[in-house]
């Protein structure tokens, strides 16, 4: 008995939670694509402070105005992380200096402890396709958006060992696959295979 | 006129009369005292004639036993002996009163206050904990637990028993119960290799091995992603994993993706390697003739409860029927097989009905995260195949102390043997002596100070 793999984009009480509504579909499509895992064709909201919440290993969270979890949203988000859950977090403005990153970074240090640089060594760089320099670069990064800066890594929580448990990133992968899935046509490279990596990377470490 | 003095009579004579005269009761005293002497010396050579013709009967108890043996060794070979035990005798002791009746000395023995107690020591399949202690003792008793490096840990007994699996032991492992210590060793170490986790790329397989790593395990795994793009990998080679006793201690596998390697996984459990099956992977017909049972149809599938305080009663469950006549249950949830084990070969087999254990992990209750991970560690623990090596060990022990002594002294008695006279008491002969010589010295004394020889 196969589950299917289900896409869950957390919803919490601060911000806007909704700002990337295409960007699950635009995922699910890069999975049925390039692997033959079962996933459910549609994604699904979860609330973050709810407890359905553990029954998505794997979570997106994104947004551009300033976090602050509650109280439920933030220990969900702690036991989520201790129990083995993958949460993916962008800072959808790629901005060193915008208020989301500053917001998260502080939600995510007080909950967590500094986050640490995940290295480009590291198994989610080549689980499935190889990023053998790291995070692949994103429109917004080359193109002088947000912060100017092409952010060469991502950060972590790591709850045991170098398994990541969350995982944060300002290059705003939530512009670059935020698209119909047929869009990827017009592109050389397909940018969500990326994303195709930290889903696989979720399901098997 | 007649003289007042008789011209026959001297000086001394005359003293002597005198002090006859006014000593009558003392010389009567030494007189006593000299019989009493003389009577005490023949005594004691008839004493001496008596034990050497005679042996007697004699008792000791505690802490006196140790003297007592000397005594009845060098000095006084009795004919019975009677020692009352307060604790189990070091070795050397015992075998001493095992000896005597050698010497022709009829031994016999008690000890109403000991308790029997045995300790054994085994290594496990276990990253974690690698030995396991056995330790048997008296029901309501607390055991302490000790090796060369110093305590372990206590336990109190409640029915008859205690088992403690531990990270590792050093030397001597003692078991005290109510003073009396058991010892042993470990006589064998186990090789543990690691688990091969085998799959289609999802949660179950993916919160079993972590669940395995944070334990200790190694995990090795092969994870199906895509049919063109291969298989997602740990520590195997991707183009071919080889399911072998010599590389694997246990190999899991959660779904259908298992069937490729059905023939090396038989294989494998017939020369003693351990296999899990859970999931779609115990309904293959290729791992059928492996399985203890039949898996049933999934209850309970998609309702599992975020507030469970038991998770397992919560998560779904393809109850095992139709077990093979070796087959055993090893977990029930109500009246149904939730696992079962069998051997096949030298092999074992575990068969899981829960499905979809993850959620256990992710959805029960707070403290959620060791039980998952312990259990899922001990079912791999309880069929892991691990090849035994010896430890050279020559230092003596005494796992059970009390069954050796009862082998080696005999059945205990609490009837003493008759103690004879008091003629047979070791007291006799220095109070004898005593009061010969007390006797023999004041009638000396006192003769002397009358100016008698």
């Amino acid at each position: 008995m196969v589950k299917d793999f289900t896409f869950a984009t957390a919803m919490y009480e601060s911000g806007d939670w909704e700002s990337a509504p295409l960007l699950p579909g635009c995922v699910i499509d890069a999975l049925a694509r390039y692997t033959s895992l079962s996933i459910a064709p549609m994604g699904v909201n979860v609330a973050l402070g709810s407890p359905e919440i553990f029954n998505f290993p794997f979570v997106w969270l994104t947004g551009h105005l300033p976090v602050r979890f509650t109280d439920q949203e933030r220990k969900n988000l702690k036991q989520y992380v201790e129990r083995g859950g993958f949460m993916m977090i962008d800072d959808h403005n790629h901005d060193q200096d915008g208020i989301f990153h500053k917001t998260m970074t502080e939600e995510l240090t007080r909950t967590f402890g500094p986050l640490k640089e995940v290295p480009k060594t590291h198994e989610l760089y080549h689980c499935f396709f190889e990023f053998s320099d790291g995070p692949p670069a994103t429109v917004a990064e080359l193109s002088g958006w947000g912060d100017q800066l092409v952010h060469k890594e991502l950060h972590a929580v790591m709850p045991q060992g170098d398994r990541i448990g969350l995982l944060y990133s300002l290059k705003d992968y939530s512009s670059e696959w935020n698209m119909h899935p047929d869009t990827k046509q017009f592109s050389t490279v397909d940018p969500t295979r990326f994303g195709v990596n930290m889903i696989v990377y979720a399901l098997t470490r | 006129m007649p003289s007042r003095v008789n011209p026959t009579t001297s000086r001394s004579d005359e003293r002597f009369e005198t002090e006859e005269t006014f000593f009558p009761v003392r010389a009567t005293i030494e007189a006593v005292l000299h019989g009493v002497a003389l009577v005490a010396l023949a005594f004691l050579v008839w004493q001496a004639v008596h034990v050497l013709r005679q042996r007697p009967a004699v008792y000791a108890a505690g802490n006196s036993v140790r003297a007592s043996l000397v005594r009845w060794t060098t000095r006084q070979a009795p004919e019975k002996a009677h020692v009352a035990l307060d604790s189990v005798p070091t070795p050397d002791l015992r075998d001493w009163i095992a000896a005597l009746p050698g010497a022709g000395t009829q031994m016999s023995w008690e000890g109403g206050s000991l308790r029997p107690s045995a300790v054994a020591v085994e290594p496990v399949p276990d990253p974690k904990h690698k030995v396991r202690i056995w330790v048997a003792a008296p029901a309501k008793s607390m055991v302490s637990l000790s090796d060369a490096l110093g305590g372990i840990d206590s336990v109190d007994v409640e029915t008859g028993g205690a088992v403690l699996t531990v990270p590792g032991v050093e030397g001597d492992v003692g078991a005290t119960v109510n003073g009396t210590k058991a010892t042993t060793v470990q006589r064998d170490s186990l090789t543990i290799k690691p688990v091969l986790v085998l799959g289609v790329a999802s949660w179950e397989p993916k919160f079993i091995m972590a669940s395995l790593e944070e334990y200790g395990w190694k995990v090795d795994s092969r994870f199906s992603i895509s049919p063109k793009s291969g298989d997602v990998v740990q520590n195997v080679v991707p183009s071919a994993v080889q399911i072998d006793t010599s590389k694997y201690a246990a190999v899991i596998a959660v779904d259908s993706s298992a069937q490729r390697y059905a023939g090396q996984i038989a294989e494998y459990v017939r020369k003693g390697g351990g296999f899990i099956a859970t999931g779609d992977a115990a309904a293959l017909p290729a791992f059928a003739e492996l399985m203890p049972g039949h898996p049933g149809t999934a209850s309970q599938e998609h309702d599992f409860d975020l507030d469970s305080v038991t998770p397992r009663t919560a998560i779904s469950l393809a109850a095992i029927s139709q077990l093979k006549p070796n087959a055993v249950p090893i977990e029930m949830r109500a009246h149904e097989v939730a696992v079962a084990a069998r051997r096949v070969g030298q092999g074992r087999v575990l068969q899981v009905g829960y499905l979809d254990t993850w959620r256990w992990r992710m959805g029960g209750i707070e403290k959620s995260i060791d039980p998952y991970r312990n259990w899922w560690a001990t079912m791999v623990s309880s069929i892991a195949y691990a090849p035994r090596h010896p430890i050279a060990n020559s230092s003596p022990v005494e796992p059970t102390p009390m069954a050796s002594l009862v082998s080696i002294l005999g059945t205990p008695t609490s009837q003493k043997p008759p103690s004879g006279s008091f003629l047979d008491d070791p007291r006799l002969l220095p109070a004898l002596f005593g009061l010969l010589m007390f006797a023999f010295l004041v009638e000396w004394g006192s003769r002397r100070l009358r100016g008698q020889p």
